[in-house]
């Protein structure tokens, strides 16, 4: 029904409802058989238009609800009942008729208060009896009797007999029923009263408490009617009165509603902007007086409802005594969710306020949670920040565009020692922070906005100064002004380790290129890599950094036959972790050959896939080793032609001699007894021969080992050979210590050899011998004035001195220029030379 | 010549002495003399054995194993080439087991130490 239509229909009752009024009135004023008093015709004219009134409220506010018609339908039985004054026959039967309507109507409208429904049997029948007894109680009444109002009245249009006691019998009969159903519906709505919540109650109290208390006094009125009309008549009075009033506690219990929306609004007032959910469930139940009602939010996150103690809340949807009513958004979401007495519902306006003064409430409440969560978490945050800001180990300095100090964090006064307070604020950077050599440099990379990180030194905490990393940023502050952001980091420790590093990889550098060792850094391939060789290298390979960067070291070094074998050999030791050692020759840089040992090493660690190749010289080291073995051999064949010409001796000389002896002696036996002269003859030979053999004997003897050194010592064995020798030897032997015995053994070889020498090929006049002792070294020199020409690598006997001489690590050298004579000189260290373990030969 | 007596040689064995060493060439001669041989010639290396005893035809050469030219035993082989030469009989200073198979395969006939040189021990070998 549109709006325009309900409007129309509350206006023909209205209409109806005044009309039957002045109706009622018109009949009471022009009443010739009745004359109504003053008050009684105002008392009428009150409760009819105040139920007609009321009606129209209820209805207009109400339309579905039945109240606002059921008071209607009061007022218009009660103007209807006014009709019997009338002076008209039909009209006044028609109101005496009716006389009792209002009653039922009014019955009606109490058992159905407040929803104007009758949900109850029992209620039906009533109301059913009720409007039944008061029309037929009344039409019997007028059939029987002519004027049951008063005697003047005109005789009513449906008298059919003049039956007194029909009329009596009917009134009683009436009165008994009447008073029993409105008795049993006091006692319903007291038990109902009793039964119900507080807001049930107080809904129910402004028609049901007034209401039933009218009905109360009229069932007293007609139990006592039959008998005492007098006593009937004061409670129907009380009860008419009561009547009154029910439209007035109608109103009361509108404007009671208002005033409850009006709380809560008050509530939206009075619940605080930071409200907690149980606040505005408090600030509901007293809005409502209802102490049961229940508030609970909506909590997205949990996709669920949560009551003031923040545990889950579960919406009641089978409880009769509790009804949910839903809060949503303007959106549809939901927000929250109250439970309360289902008798709100009869005050959907009220109900309708409180949903509207919750969402308010929690979206207010929900918002200013969120707000404060944000501003909390922003502070949170800014705390955050600027914790991290004052910890990290970084300097932040916010300048204004002219290099101006506005504020700095608390690691720069740490290290720096500075306050960020007026003492540093809207001074210079330069002039606050920079250490004053660096001053000038560092503003003018202030000044600059130079890009990317610089470095300046500032004063330190303590006196001291620190290296800093800095570098710019241009930022907005909160206000939207442009400043420039300093960060920078002390770098003090970075550039001493920077500064160590150099010095070690000048250290190493210069080690590297100091070592006598041949470097050079290749990759897996052999290709030498920048600044791969070192100066060993460049100077024994004549190969240096420019030539050999980015070629395979073996083609610059390795002689052409031998790059395969070299290469193979560098591969297999870079694929068996660089522990061979390899051996090849090497072109030196004068364009011979050197005969180098190295070895890959990787350098997994330092460099990636990088490996040194580490190259020793071993040329010399060959040589020396060849020399020695050459030497060992030498003085092995020495001394088998030693022994060879020991036994030679032996067999040529002394064998000899001894074998001859042997003959003799066997010849002279045999001679001994025929021929005693030529047997002495042969004995005399043959001790002749004896001595010889002798003789030979001892130089063999000699010849073997010098006895009178063993016997006698170094200087005597020397001024022996001096005297036997053929030239004039002039003998020096200056020695400060004993000598080990074979240091004495090759001075006596050496002085003896030459000796011999010197007798056989010199042709000299005069020899010089000198033996002394420099520092650890003995120096053996013997010196002629003879024709020179001596070759030490010819003579087997020079030789052979040369190769004992070195057995004891020592050095030989023969000068014999053509005609200048020879000079032998042996020189001999003492230290490495192990004394013998002296023997017990006696 | 001088025979010695109670020693009976007819004829007399020829021998050529060959050594280095003039005083064993001495007592040998006087020792062989003394005990019936004929000492018909003296050579003091191996070349100038060979040439005395092609040119002498001695019947036995006493040979020394060493000698300054040509090893004694190479002229023992040489003395001896064909079977018809004279018969071979070396000595030496040193011991013959020193010699192993040498003097075998020189094609002389035995070995003598110089020390126990004897008539008796060369005509043993002779024999």
């Amino acid at each position: 029904m549109s709006r325009l239509a309900k409007r129309r229909v509350l206006v023909g009752w209205g209409a109806v409802a005044l009309a039957s009024a002045v109706v009622a009135l018109v009949a009471m004023l022009g009443s010739d058989h009745l004359r109504p008093v003053p008050a009684e015709i105002a008392v009428d004219l009150v409760v009819s238009l105040s139920f007609a009134a009321t009606g129209l409220i209820a209805w207009a506010r109400r339309p579905e609800n039945n109240t606002g018609r059921l008071l209607l339908v009061v007022s218009f039985t009660w103007s209807l009942g006014l009709f019997g004054t009338a002076n008209d026959a039909a009209v006044s039967t028609v109101g005496l008729a009716s006389q009792s309507l209002v009653l039922a109507a009014f019955v009606h409208l109490v058992l159905a208060y407040p929803d104007g429904r009758l949900a109850a049997r029992l209620d039906r029948a009533i109301v059913m009896c009720g409007y039944a007894l008061a029309v037929a109680a009344n039409v019997l009444t007028l059939m029987f009797e002519p004027h049951p109002a008063c005697s003047k009245c005109a005789t009513n249009v449906i008298f059919v007999a003049d039956r007194p006691g029909v009329g009596r019998g009917v009134d009683l009969g009436a009165n008994v029923i009447a008073a029993i159903l409105i008795t049993t519906t006091v006692v319903l709505l007291f038990r109902r009263y009793r039964a119900a919540t507080p807001v049930a109650r107080r809904v129910f109290r402004p028609i049901g408490l007034a209401g039933g208390t009218s009905l109360a006094f009229l069932a007293l009125g007609f139990a006592v009617g039959p008998i005492a009309q007098g006593v009937k008549n004061v409670f129907v009075t009380i009860a008419l009165i009561a009547l009154t009033t029910v439209p007035f506690w109608f109103l009361a219990g509108l404007l009671r509603s208002r005033l409850a929306r009006g709380g809560v609004a008050q509530l939206l007032l009075d619940v605080r902007e930071t409200a907690s959910l149980e606040e505005a469930q408090e600030g509901l139940r007293r809005a409502l007086n209802d102490p049961g009602v229940m508030l609970a939010a909506w909590v997205e996150e949990r996709h669920g409802y949560v009551d003031p103690d923040g545990r889950a809340f579960h919406v009641p949807t089978d409880d009769v005594d509790r009804i949910a009513t839903m809060v949503g958004s303007g959106t549809g979401e939901p927000v929250a969710v109250i439970v309360h007495d289902p008798a709100l519902l009869d005050e959907p306006e009220l109900l309708e306020a409180v949903a509207v003064a919750a969402r308010l409430a929690l979206h207010r409440n929900r918002l200013q949670a969120e707000l404060r969560a944000r501003l909390d978490e922003l502070q949170r945050e800014r705390d955050f920040m600027r914790d991290v800001v004052n910890a990290a180990p970084a300097f932040f300095c916010v300048l204004d565009l002219e290099g101006r100090v506005i504020r700095f964090n608390d690691t720069m006064v740490r290290a720096t020692g500075l306050l960020d307070d007026e003492s540093t604020r809207d001074r210079f950077v330069w002039e606050v922070f920079a250490a004053p050599e660096d001053a000038a440099a560092f503003r003018d990379c202030v000044l600059a906005n130079a890009p990317g990180e610089q470095q300046h030194r500032f004063q330190a905490a303590g006196g001291g100064e620190i290296d800093v990393a800095w570098s710019l940023t241009p930022v907005s502050d909160s206000q939207g002004v442009l400043r420039n952001v300093l960060t920078g980091a002390d770098v003090s420790e970075r550039v001493r380790a920077a500064d160590e590093l150099r010095r070690e990889r000048d250290f190493l550098d210069l080690v590297g290129h100091a070592t006598p060792t041949l470097l050079c850094v290749v990759d897996p391939n052999g290709v030498v890599l920048e600044r791969g060789v070192n100066t060993a290298f460049a100077d024994a390979t004549g190969v240096g950094d420019d030539e050999a960067v980015g070629h395979p070291f073996w083609e610059l070094v390795i002689p052409d036959e031998e790059i395969a074998g070299a290469r193979a050999e560098f591969l297999a030791a870079v694929a068996a972790g660089c522990s061979t050692r390899i051996e090849t020759p090497w072109r030196a840089a004068d364009g011979s050959e050197m005969i180098v040992e190295w070895w890959p090493t990787s350098l997994e660690g330092y460099r990636e896939e990088h490996y040194l190749i580490c190259g020793m010289d071993i040329t010399a080291r060959k040589r020396d080793e060849e020399e020695l073995r050459r030497s060992r051999s030498r003085l092995v064949d020495a001394a088998d032609a030693e022994r060879r010409r020991l036994e030679r001796n032996l067999h040529d000389g002394a064998q000899q001699r001894l074998v001859s002896l042997s003959l003799a002696l066997r010849l002279a036996e045999s001679k001994l007894r025929i021929d005693p002269d030529a047997a002495s003859a042969i004995l005399g030979g043959a001790g002749e021969e004896l001595a010889l053999a002798l003789q030979e004997l001892r130089e063999l003897a000699r010849g073997l080992h010098p006895a009178i050194l063993t016997d006698r010592g170094l200087a005597p064995a020397l001024e022996t050979l001096a005297e036997r020798a053929s030239v004039p030897v002039e003998l020096e032997v200056d020695l400060d210590r004993p000598l080990p015995g074979p240091v004495e053994v090759a001075i006596f070889y050496v002085v003896s050899e030459s000796l011999a020498n010197i007798a056989k090929h010199a042709e000299a006049r005069a020899v010089t011998v000198r033996v002394g002792v420099s520092r650890d070294t003995v120096v053996v020199e013997v010196a002629d004035d003879g024709i020179g020409g001596a070759d030490d690598a010819q003579g087997s006997g020079l030789r052979g001195l040369c190769d004992r001489v070195e057995a004891l690590d020592g050095r030989f050298l023969v000068e014999s220029p053509a005609g200048g004579g020879t000079c032998v000189v042996a020189t001999i260290p003492l230290a490495r030379v192990r004394q013998p373990v002296p023997s017990d030969a006696g | 010549m001088a025979t010695a007596p109670g020693v009976c040689h007819d004829p007399a064995v020829t021998v050529l002495i060959v050594d280095d060493h003039p005083s064993f060439r001495a007592n040998a001669r006087a020792l062989l003399e003394s005990e019936g041989f004929e000492v018909v010639g003296e050579a003091e290396d191996g070349a100038s054995a060979l040439r005395a005893a092609a040119e002498l035809h001695p019947q036995l050469v006493l040979l020394d194993v060493q000698l300054p030219d040509i090893d004694g035993f190479e002229v023992a082989a040489r003395l001896t080439n064909g079977g018809g030469g004279p018969a071979v009989v070396l000595v030496s200073s040193r011991d013959g087991s020193d010699f192993g198979p040498l003097v075998e395969r020189s094609g002389a006939r035995g070995f003598i130490p110089k020390a126990e040189l004897s008539g008796a021990a060369l005509l043993s070998i002779l024999e």
